[in-house]
């Protein structure tokens, strides 16, 4: 780097925004998966007088003097913080997974295999709730990871390299906070030991760019070999804590089969209403039937069931006649403003799905906050395990209903985005997003307002889609907000705001 | 001799769903001659290539599209033309539950200029044409619902050269090669996965298009034979994926044969009877159609014009 390129890049890096505090107390705010930081033991590093370390600063200082565009590029990357990009990058991942297996010749449907994930249809499938549940679970991992960090980190104050030694430039600073072990690692080290079980397609790209940022740790000036590797080690740990409760979640089981997929049906008619059908061509099996026994975050199996809705109206009923006649009378009004919501909204195949839209709604107001790394894994983490259990109980609401779309009870009704394919009642838009809005408002109060016009819009977006009822919508918002409060309930003594 | 050329001229416009024929053809109106016309067209395909994968698709049945297109050409001189023309278009898909879409779609303007013709010792005469072509959205129709969208609601400009020889006889070939350069379009929401990539915007970048066009036919009298191949190749974008949905800056390739002939009524030569067809043989993130077309068009001199 020459000196005037060098000092324009310092000058960028250092418009970026600082954290006000780093929250040295964080090593104790309440865990939602380890019992305790000292679970996942770190040694205690070497102090900086050792011969040892300042060989370490050597490296950092001869990296830091042949720093090429390409490692520049990533340094001002990793900048938005690892917890932010790691985000982007799992929304990218779902964007890509969120496809619905072809149709074989005879009209069956393979599942995609966790064992086979590079088959035709690839693993995994990630419709809404995969991509609920995978979001909570990289959010987590990330926040108990870095929960962990920070304690050890207090514990062992080690400086940064930066202020042990006046020849290592800081080019991404995070003023008194301890380096021991890097934040960045623990970061990298956990999401990508999450991230490789939920997409293992993907293993290559999430190896790379984990030691990308690793390495852009280094060459920023923020740590030294022996934090990244302190680090990375106890991500992974923490990880694997996490992973351990995410194979035995009830995932696996969620797809259900052919006798499950058959009795839901029969008991819909034996309470004397008009089961779901797929309106697909070959028709295609539920989704992901039994997600609603998953375990939730803050929610017990007996929590999902007190909460599940009052049962929609029956489709011979009076009321449903209305309801269908409302969806198609809006669809022959339909405005272009309204098609544009519907179409903001759609969230569908080949998108990050409705919790991937939250995230993106939510990303901004955390960075401009200027919180630490690990209050920003905290934000995510709450609003992801919010989603979660949203995609939960509104999948528990789904089944036990087994409500038909719109254009189920009016072949008429012809529909502006895709039709999901999973029953109608309640909608999940209005329950993510209802969800979303209260974790979203409880962290960023100022914003409130637009966080619930973005719950209005989502909701009735799918109205002007023609693919849900009024009562799908109004009772999905309020399921939702009573599933977001489980969330703040545990959220407001986690002792993060005192 | 002017009025015959430019009746052909006019019989050539816009058949198939290309852009028009028109703008890639070697005749030129008259000077103060205007052809003005409508053009029904119908078009469908039941099979569609997914990526390089031909496959048909039980949610979507056949995908019907039908156009009506107004047209008009003028000659400022013998050699400099002006066209324009408008198509309304409607689609419907037989099977799912997706909704059809109808509207005004783009209009173009193209402005032709013969900047060089020759005899051909024993064969009759060569013709050189250059076209600029811009064409831009009509309505706020969304490109963002295909394959039922009306179009892919991006403005564009297209560079042309034609050649054309024909002989004394009234046989004719002509080619026709051309590059389209296409702004990029605005989807109604924040992000999109296409070409292996998650885009945090709203912009589409729209990849650039090459194309050309080679015919050959008959002029014999009033009446017009043609025969044409055409190809066209997207100059980057993505494949649709397994059991994805198409996306507007796809990398679309086709190559397509087709026919039309022109008819001029017995007793009334200023008006003309135009049919069309094509078909596609080959493409790669395209439906496969088969298309028909029909119209009409009249010709008449502007004051100041010659007369007949």
């Amino acid at each position: 780097m020459n000196a005037r390129s060098s000092i324009l890049f310092l000058a960028l890096v250092s418009l970026q925004a600082q954290p006000r505090s780093n929250d040295p107390s964080a090593g104790f705010w309440r865990m939602i998966v380890l019992n305790s930081p000292t679970q996942v033991p770190v040694a205690e590093p070497l102090p900086v007088t050792d011969a040892a370390y300042q060989a370490e600063l050597t490296v950092v200082k001869q990296a830091q003097s042949r720093l090429t565009s390409e490692e520049r590029e990533a340094v001002d990357y990793w900048s938005r913080g690892g917890v932010l990009r790691w985000n982007e990058i799992t929304m990218e991942m779902v964007a890509k997974a969120n496809l619905p297996p072809a149709p074989r010749d005879d009209g069956t449907y393979p599942v995609p295999d966790a064992n086979n994930p590079f088959a035709d249809p690839m693993f995994p499938f990630a419709n809404p709730p995969y991509a609920a549940r995978a979001y909570s679970y990289v959010a987590v991992a990330q926040y108990e990871a870095l929960k962990v960090a920070w304690y050890y980190k207090y514990l062992y104050n080690r400086p940064s390299p930066a202020t042990v030694d006046s020849g290592v430039q800081a080019l991404r600073p995070s003023p008194g906070l301890p380096a021991y072990p890097s934040e960045d690692a623990v970061v990298a080290g956990a999401t990508a030991a999450i991230l490789q079980l939920l997409f293992p397609t993907e293993v290559e790209s999430i190896a790379r760019r984990s030691a990308e940022q690793r390495q852009s740790a280094l060459l920023a000036g923020r740590a030294t070999p022996s934090d990244l590797n302190a680090g990375v080690a106890l991500g992974q740990a923490v990880a694997n804590l996490v992973i351990t409760r995410a194979r035995t979640d009830g995932m696996g089981a969620a797809v259900g089969n052919a006798a499950l997929w058959q009795s839901l049906a029969d008991q819909a008619r034996a309470r004397g209403v008009i089961p779901w059908l797929s309106l697909e061509s070959p028709p295609r099996p539920p989704m992901l039937p039994l997600f609603g026994r998953v375990l939730a975050w803050s929610m017990t199996a007996a929590d999902i069931a007190a909460e599940r809705p009052r049962p929609p109206p029956s489709t011979s009923s009076a009321q449903m006649a209305r309801e269908v006649a409302e969806v198609k009378d809006t669809l022959r009004r339909l405005t272009r403003r309204q098609m544009a919501i519907a179409y903001k909204w759609a969230d569908g195949a080949g998108t990050p799905t409705p919790p991937g839209h939250w995230n993106y709604i939510a990303a901004p107001h955390i960075a401009d906050a200027g919180f630490s790394e690990v209050r920003a894994a905290r934000a995510l983490a709450l609003l992801n395990m919010a989603m979660h259990d949203a995609a939960v109980g509104c999948w528990d609401a789904k089944y036990a209903y087994f409500n038909p779309r719109p254009p189920q009870l009016d072949p008429s009704i012809r529909t502006s985005v895709g039709l999901p394919n999973f029953p109608a009642y309640t909608s999940g838009h209005s329950t993510f997003s209802a969800a979303a809005a209260e974790v979203l408002s409880y962290l960023f109060p100022a914003s409130a307002a637009t966080f619930e016009a973005d719950r209005e819009e989502a909701s009735i977006s799918r109205l002007y889609a023609g693919i849900h009822y009024r009562s799908d919508i109004e009772v999905g918002k309020r399921h939702g907000q009573r599933i977001g409060a489980y969330t703040l309930r545990s959220a407001r003594s986690d002792g993060a705001d005192e | 001799m002017k009025q015959k050329f430019a009746a052909l001229f006019c019989a050539s416009l816009w058949l198939g769903v290309a852009p028009a024929q028109t703008i890639d053809d070697g005749i030129m109106m008259g000077k103060r001659l205007m052809c003005a016309g409508y053009m029904f067209g119908h078009d469908s395909w039941g099979h569609y290539w997914e990526g390089s994968r031909h496959r048909n698709n039980g949610n979507i049945g056949t995908l019907r599209t039908q156009s009506h297109q107004l047209f008009a050409n003028y000659g400022l001189s013998s050699k400099l033309n002006v066209i324009a023309h408008a198509p309304h278009v409607q689609t419907e898909a037989t099977q799912g539950v997706l909704a059809g879409m109808r509207g005004w779609q783009d209009a173009t303007i193209a402005v032709k200029y013969k900047f060089f013709e020759a005899p051909v010792k024993k064969v009759g005469s060569f013709r050189a044409i250059a076209v600029v072509s811009g064409a831009a959205p009509m309505t706020n129709y969304t490109p963002d619902f295909l394959p039922l969208s009306i179009g892919l609601a991006s403005r564009r400009v297209s560079a042309r050269l034609t050649g054309h020889v024909r002989t004394r006889r009234g046989w004719f070939v002509n080619l026709s090669p051309s590059y389209t350069w296409r702004d990029g379009v605005q989807l109604d929401r924040p992000f999109f996965y296409t070409n292996g990539r998650l885009t945090f915007s709203d912009r589409v970048e729209m990849p650039r298009v090459f194309d050309y066009a080679a015919s050959a036919g008959l002029i014999r009298g009033e009446m017009v034979l043609s025969a044409s191949y055409s190809e066209q190749r997207t100059l980057g974008g993505g494949d649709i994926r397994r059991q994805d949905m198409p996306f507007v800056s796809n990398r679309m390739n086709f190559s397509r044969v087709g026919g039309w002939a022109k008819i001029p009524l017995p007793k009334q030569q200023a008006l003309s009877i135009v049919a069309g067809f094509s078909y596609v043989v080959k493409g790669r993130n395209v439906g496969q159609s088969t298309t028909v077309t029909a119209g009409m068009m009249v010709l008449f001199n502007l004051p100041g014009g010659k007369k007949n």
